[in-house]
């Protein structure tokens, strides 16, 4: 078991070496403006047993979730994702086709048992896949909306650290606060990793030394070591083990990096009003690419529940592209149902990545770009009305990289994100900040127009009623025609007949 | 008033031409340079799947064909170029050519009545060929307009005894829209030994056996061989083709759909409802008992009281019982019926009774009116009008076409429409 706690702070901050207090094997130190990453890395036999099994089960999985609060960040932790929890995987060749392998996951993150649907007694939480470009294998993935950590961490608490780790409990608290969080798990190396993230924010630099794990702890800022290659990071500051006794040593170094930061930012709102077919707006700050040098086109990704989905067949056409200031839609995740309700619907949404066309201007300038979308039926409900959420997407720039850069040496590659494995393997994201209009949340909220629950008895009743009598007025009509006229043909019919 | 004069067979048929072709070319037009589409979705559909037959693959790979593979056939044309060029039209002048053979084939059944000049003929076809609703759905791409021309084209088939021809073309509309089966009981029913120039039962007091034999002529079972053979082989070629898909999307679809989603049915609200909360035990099923009335009427009672008296009033008021009391019902349906109009309308009490045949157009179009208005609110606005609004509208609107249905049998049933067809 090995851990890595690393602080990055902006390049007019720092922290004197002399500053951290290194009594108790622990690091005390100041208060600052930072972001924080924990990994932890395990192997499987360390981990508690009905975990590693459902993991023995995959042989690539990316467990993702974003916080739906808007965070700043700083390079290299530039990845964005919607907000929620995104699960990416690639069962083993024994199959783990069956989703209960993915429930008993999901159920460590959320209460809700995602392998039935309480009310309908129908199943769900069927993955989906996404085509990428010809030929490529992609991940299934899963996705469902998810606010915070709390259930992960009491699971984490009871389950993982035991009542006497103090260390191991307070982490676990911490993550009430944290931004990010990814567990990967390979089966090659049948090792997990565990990062968690905190944006950037004041907080202390400080960890605490634990006798149960190797801790290395790095307190760094973007530098500019010399010969920098391009579409690399360079990094400078200190890099300390807890526990031993050496001095914490200055460090430089560089790495290449598949997400960026771009300087741009962008919000997204839906356009009033909604209907049934509500038009997600994305308003962006900001047309230039963010390399000069390379080939770059922005994209959008997006992550829909299945209350809501993109008609594959309407985002086509050169002029309706053009009209929403899009380009093309370059993938979309199957299946998806173009007309079932939400209620009966098994997929649990749909993503698709969407790419979009920018002024052309050569000065800068805010544009947008809108994107039709869809609303299932859902239940009927007391109001006639029911909210729905829909998370922001992941905008960003694609961009060719120089010279094949192997973005696996980066110490904080962010891979299997949902969209990275759509682009060619050697693709920089240079992403655009969300930044909501007004709250904090990166998320849009829908009321959907259902059937009002007070007419259900009223409208059985109501219809057969009208059924009835339309139908025993008609019966009524024909009675009475045939009783009146018979109903064989009319002898002047059937003279005619005769005659011909 | 319009001059009778344009009412003959040239002037005629030229306008519903040109209406077609301006409507075509506005439609390219707009296509071109709007964002906003003249072409309607499942014209999109129809070409995607020709497309994919153009490559070998199955017309069901295309999401949502809900279609015979002889329609992606018939439009493969279109697969030839990108959807900007002019064969990309090619479907909808094929729906448009098959609109005005539908009028033309109205026109020879109304010519053949007695007492009918040609303008009056021309006048009454004219509400088909020049119906702007007509034009405009075989324009957009809506393949409704085929099944225009098959059902008239199996009315006149039958009318000039080509018994043959009659049963190819039942079997291929229900091939093609399972629903023009329902005038199979109609067309045997009418085809007794009398019209069908059989030998003339003189027996005073048949017994039942010889009712039974008399009934079995020549041109029935004819009729029922050729139907069938045609409907089952064009399936089992289908099938033998494209395999379950084809079953699943072509017809099994049909009868499984939910159809929750708004629209003209009185059912509809309660689909959406029940489909919702299938176990709710308190929940009326009414809907699953749907098929008793619709059935009992289009392919029972009404062909029994009036195909032997009035064949083209018989199947106009079994296909208006079928929408109107179907499960599902959208304004292409209509079409079904529309092309019967001008056959049932020249005898019937909505024209001889000026103020019934306006009240019932303006009820008619009053509670689609109605019902439309709601679902805008709903669709566009966001507003929850599934209850009451759109739930009264679309019982109105059944309310009203039982109403219609009722003189349009009545009509029907009575001596003085009594068909005067050869």
């Amino acid at each position: 078991m090995r851990e890595r706690i690393t602080f990055f702070h902006p390049t007019d901050t720092g922290v004197l070496p002399e500053n951290l207090n290194r009594d108790n094997g622990g690091l005390e130190g100041p208060v600052l403006e930072t972001t924080r990453e924990d990994r932890l890395t395990l192997g499987l036999d360390q981990l508690p047993a009905e975990v590693a099994s459902v993991l023995n089960g995959f042989s690539h999985l990316h467990v993702a979730w974003n916080s739906p609060v808007a965070y700043r960040t700083l390079e290299p932790f530039a990845a964005r994702l919607s907000p929620g929890l995104h699960v990416l995987f690639d069962p083993t060749a024994a199959g783990t086709s069956d989703k209960s392998d993915l429930c008993s996951l999901i159920q460590i993150f959320s209460h809700r048992d995602c392998s039935v649907d309480e009310a309908n007694h129908s199943r769900k939480a069927i993955p989906t896949t996404i085509t990428g470009p010809e030929g490529s294998l992609q991940p299934k993935q899963f996705f469902q909306p998810l606010e915070e950590l709390s259930h992960f961490a009491k699971w984490l608490s009871s389950e993982v650290c035991g009542a006497e780790d103090d260390a191991c409990q307070s982490r676990a608290q911490r993550l009430l606060s944290a931004a990010g969080l990814d567990i990967t798990y390979d089966a090659a190396s049948k090792t997990a990793k565990v990062s968690a993230f905190w944006p950037l924010k004041r907080q202390s630099v400080s960890v605490p030394f634990s006798p149960h794990r190797r801790t290395e702890v790095g307190i760094l800022t973007l530098g500019n070591p010399p010969n920098l290659a391009p579409d690399h990071v360079g990094v400078s500051g200190i890099l300390t083990t807890l526990g031993e006794k050496k001095q914490p040593s200055p460090a430089l170094f560089a790495f290449p990096a598949r997400h960026r930061l771009s300087s741009s930012h962008f919000s997204a709102a839906f356009l009033s009003p909604t209907g049934l077919h509500p038009t997600l707006q994305l308003s962006l700050i900001g047309n230039q690419p963010p390399k000069e040098d390379a080939e770059c086109k922005p994209y959008a990704y997006l992550t829909l529940p299945k209350t809501i989905f993109a008609d594959r067949f309407q985002l086509d056409g050169e002029l309706f592209m053009a009209s929403k200031n899009l380009t093309a839609l370059r993938a979309t995740s199957l299946p998806v149902d173009l007309e079932a309700p939400a209620y009966t619907t098994g997929a649990w949404g749909s993503s698709i990545l969407l790419e979009l066309a920018p002024p052309a201007s050569a000065t800068t300038q805010a544009w947008t770009v809108e994107v039709p979308l869809h609303l299932r039926y859902l239940k009927p409900s007391e109001t006639g009305l029911e909210s729905i959420e829909v998370p922001y997407p992941a905008v960003f720039w694609a961009c060719s990289a120089e010279q094949g850069p192997e973005f696996s040496q980066n110490p904080f590659d962010r891979a299997h994100v949902g969209y990275d494995t759509l682009f060619e393997s050697d693709t920089v994201f240079w992403h655009v900040e969300p930044r909501p209009e007004q709250g904090d949340r990166l998320v849009n909220t829908i009321s959907v127009p259902v059937l009002n629950e007070h007419g259900s008895a009223l409208i059985g009743v109501g219809t057969s009623l009208v059924v009835a009598l339309g139908f025993g007025w008609v019966l009524w009509k024909l009675y009475s025609a045939v009783a009146q006229n018979g109903y064989q043909a009319t002898p002047k019919a059937a003279e005619e007949k005769k005659n011909r | 008033m319009i001059p009778s004069a344009l009412f003959r067979p040239l002037p005629l048929f030229s306008i519903a031409a040109v209406l077609r072709l301006t409507l075509l070319v506005y439609g390219i037009w707009q296509d071109a340079n709007s964002a906003l589409k003249y072409t309607d979705i499942d014209y999109l559909v129809f070409t995607d799947a020709s497309r994919l037959l153009a490559k070998g693959q199955s017309p069901y790979d295309r999401d949502t064909y809900r279609y015979t593979p002889l329609l992606a056939w018939l439009l493969l044309p279109t697969a030839a170029g990108p959807s900007s060029s002019v064969l990309f039209s090619f479907g909808k002048v094929v729906f448009a050519l098959a609109d005005l053979l539908a009028g033309w084939l109205l026109l020879r059944m109304l010519q053949a009545r007695r007492g009918m000049t040609p303008e009056r003929s021309g006048a009454f076809a004219a509400l088909w060929l020049w119906n702007p609703m007509v034009a405009t759905i075989s324009t957009r791409g809506s393949s409704e307009g085929l099944l225009g021309v098959l059902t008239a084209g199996l009315l006149w088939a039958v009318e000039r005894r080509r018994v043959s021809l009659a049963g190819v073309i039942l079997g291929l509309g229900v091939h093609f829209k399972i629903y023009p089966f329902i005038y199979a009981p109609a067309i045997i029913w009418w085809m007794d030994a009398e019209r069908a120039g059989g030998s003339v039962n003189q027996m005073r007091r048949p017994s039942i056996k010889d009712r039974l034999l008399y009934f079995i002529t020549l041109s029935r079972i004819e009729l029922a061989i050729v139907s069938l053979a045609t409907f089952m082989l064009l399936n089992i070629l289908m099938y033998s083709i494209y395999g379950h898909p084809f079953l699943l999307h072509t017809f099994l679809h049909h009868v499984t759909r939910i159809d929750h989603r708004h629209n003209f049915s009185a059912y509809n609200t309660l689909l959406y409802l029940n489909s919702a909360d299938p176990s709710a035990p308190s929940s009326w099923h009414a809907e699953s008992l749907a098929f008793i009335p619709q059935l009992l009427l289009a392919c029972l009672l009404i062909p029994l009281a009036i195909a032997k008296k009035d064949l083209a009033t018989s199947m106009l008021a079994q296909t208006f019982a079928f929408v109107t009391f179907n499960k599902v019902c959208t304004s292409q349906y209509f079409l079904w019926y529309m092309v019967f109009l001008p056959l049932y309308l020249p005898n019937s009490s909505l024209l001889r009774n000026p103020k019934l045949g306006i009240s019932a157009l303006l009820l008619w179009v009053g509670t689609q009116g109605a019902w439309l208005q709601q679902g805008y609110q709903l669709e566009f606005l966001g507003n929850s009008t599934f209850f009451p609004g759109l739930w009264l509208s679309s019982l109105a609107f059944f309310a009203t076409n039982c109403w219609i249905l009722g003189i349009i049998i009545s009509d029907g049933a009575s001596d003085k429409s009594a068909a005067s067809t050869q």
